[in-house]
């Protein structure tokens, strides 16, 4: 259950040598280290807050709702959707390959860059009706609850975020595949 | 008409590789479009994806992981090895015996299977085949035992289907651990019968005195204490399943930094990130089958099957046994986190309505993932197995055969033995 493990190789989130537009490539990368940097600070933030908690109840009977109400707010949103385009990047998406491994040269090219798509439709929605729900949010002058009286739009924004940058990401991989079919040079590359 | 055309679907992203977050997700929003038109489909996926994830209770998901990876990059996998290899080297195949207590040890302190498989795959699998053991049965111990993680408590699965079903995440534990403590036993049994049949492929077996015996249990005692923290509290109900992980983490990150002089806080930023990816995951996956469940619940279709079951004439027994068998072919071809999220709120009324157990029904549910992870195409811990100890993928999978046998015939008496499991929690 754990796609990471798999993975330790390709934690850099680096493009490939050789790879179609590797400038955009670079740059997305950067943008998911650093939001993948954030998601590692929100879980030591997490342990933190719950060992506190904890200490709070058993030492003084006095359990902090603060602590409640950030972790539901901002860690648990913060560590999922700010790893999300990271994931991609490495592959940890978890996917069934029993066909997709027979598929070979242009012919995985082709549906790649239709799974990106699709992906990236899905993800490019969560992304617009997410950000929908901040203005709304915006709008009315919601906050985040009673304990925290900062604009709710302050944590709802993190969805749009996260699911834009994996948006970002599939579109650049379906670009990238788009490339690589068009031009099979640039596909062995890709490959190498 | 439309839940067997979106069905369809759903089979064919996840045969072209979608992954199955996506997959869940691209279906289950374009069923909701068109059984509920443009504003049911906005109105949940604007609530959806935060919602599933703003949840105090869900923090358990992201500690326990944290636990398993603190401690699975640690140097406790080569002390519960030696110490496990002074109490069992004296049986056939006493190394690859020790490598079954290791991975129940590390179990008993982590909830991840392939975070086991990893770390034992590292430290184990190479002082097997060092001492002489055939490199088939090394792996394939070593990636079969990495799956009692998933039984043992803590087991995130297991966290994640308390979750999915509103069980007690509490009780779950307990009625792991004999089910836990049974499939330790059988694959003792395995690999004993296994050496018997094959002496070529495993070494004379060695004795240890009783002083070197107990002098080992000295380096193993953080991680008792750890067990009996997190467990103990929640099964006394000290402690809520959050503040269980909480403990467990801490505890894990204290160890670690005892263990890991030095590179202590690379090791902790490693494990940050392969624990932020997992989560991701899961919860990408989490979201999808909300969706796809909301699809799903506007249809009707559940009601649909339990009504179905209702007009059945077959014994409830049957039924259960025609689902364990979809489960383990479901298991050999689907992600088990998936396969959990996506059937349990559909099948779990079913089974209950035939008068069966959510918790009992759990801890076999469970047991099928364990198969899952080590059987072809997809299982997860031959892939790690194989990856980090460099042998062919077929090596490992045939290594697993003895183990998958057991795990069978283990499965076979949890099902027709309901007591194995609940006689611990009722």
């Amino acid at each position: 259950m754990g796609p990471a493990d798999t993975h330790d190789g390709a934690a850099s989130g680096r493009p490939a040598p050789g790879r179609p537009l590797a400038g955009p490539d670079l740059w997305l990368g950067r943008a998911e280290r650093l939001l993948l940097g954030i998601a590692r600070i929100a879980l030591l933030i997490l342990l933190g807050m719950v060992v506190v908690q904890v200490t709070a109840r058993f030492a003084f009977n006095s359990p902090a709702g603060e602590i409640v109400a950030i972790t539901e707010a901002y860690i648990m949103p913060l560590m999922v959707f700010l790893a999300l385009a990271y994931v991609q990047t490495v592959d940890g998406h978890v996917r069934v390959i029993v066909l997709y491994r027979l598929a070979s040269g242009r012919a995985k090219h082709a549906l790649d860059a239709v799974i990106a798509l699709l992906s990236m439709g899905f993800w490019a929605l969560v992304a617009y009706t997410g950000w929908s729900e901040v203005v709304f949010a915006q709008s009315l002058g919601y906050e985040v609850s009673h304990e925290i009286r900062l604009p709710l739009a302050t944590a709802l924004i993190i969805v749009p975020v996260g699911a834009g940058a994996l948006s970002l990401r599939l579109l650049l991989s379906a670009v990238q595949d788009v490339l690589a079919l068009v031009s099979p040079a640039r596909a062995g590359d890709a490959h190498a | 008409m439309i839940v067997t055309g979106i069905l369809i679907l759903m089979a064919v992203l996840f045969l072209m590789g979608v992954p199955v977050a996506f997959t869940l997700g691209i279906s289950g929003a374009v069923g909701l479009w068109l059984v509920g038109g443009e504003g049911a489909l906005m109105g949940l996926m604007a609530t959806a994806p935060y919602r599933t994830t703003a949840s105090w209770l869900l923090t358990a998901i992201p500690l326990f992981v944290l636990m398993a990876e603190l401690l699975a990059s640690s140097r406790i996998t080569t002390l519960l090895f030696n110490t496990a290899n002074k109490w069992v080297a004296h049986f056939p195949g006493g190394l690859a015996i020790a490598g079954i207590f290791t991975a129940a040890g590390l179990g008993a302190v982590s909830g991840s299977s392939t975070a086991s498989t990893a770390a034992m795959s590292q430290s184990v699998t190479p002082e097997l085949i060092r001492h002489g053991y055939s490199p088939r049965l090394a792996v394939g111990t070593i990636a079969s035992a990495g799956t009692l993680a998933v039984m043992i408590p803590p087991s995130i699965i297991l966290v994640i289907y308390g979750i999915l079903t509103e069980s007690s995440i509490g009780l779950l534990f307990v009625a792991g651990i004999v089910p836990g403590l049974l499939s330790v036993l059988f694959y003792v049994a395995t690999v004993v019968i296994y050496v018997k049949r094959n002496p070529g492929e495993a070494p004379p077996a060695q004795r240890y005195g009783w002083g070197e015996r107990i002098a080992g249990l000295k380096d193993i005692w953080p991680m008792m204490i750890l067990f009996v923290l997190v467990i103990g509290g929640l099964y006394t109900g000290i402690v809520t399943v959050t503040e269980s992980a909480g403990i467990g983490a801490f505890g894990a990150l204290l160890l670690a930094i005892w263990f890991q002089r030095g590179r202590s806080f690379a090791a902790l930023w490693e494990a940050l990130r392969r624990t932020v990816a997992t989560v991701a995951m899961i919860f990408a996956i989490v979201i999808g089958a909300h969706i796809f469940g909301y699809f799903m619940t506007l249809t009707g279709a559940p009601q649909h099957l339990l009504h179905l079951v209702d007009t059945l004439d077959m014994e409830p027994w049957t039924i259960i046994l025609i689902l364990l068998v979809i489960y383990v072919i479901l298991g050999c071809f689907m992600d088990q986190l998936a396969i959990l999220v996506l059937t349990v709120p559909i099948v779990l009324p079913m089974v209950e309505r035939l008068g069966y157990d959510a918790i009992w029904f759990g801890i076999i549910l469970v047991k099928t993932v364990e198969i899952g992870l080590m059987t072809p195409p997809l299982g997860m811990n031959c892939f790690v197995a194989s990856a980090i100890s460099r042998l062919s993928i077929g090596e490992v999978f045939r290594g697993t055969i003895p183990f998958v046998i057991a795990e069978l015939v283990i499965l076979t008496l949890l099902a027709t033995v309901p007591g194995l499991v609940t006689w611990v929690i009722y």
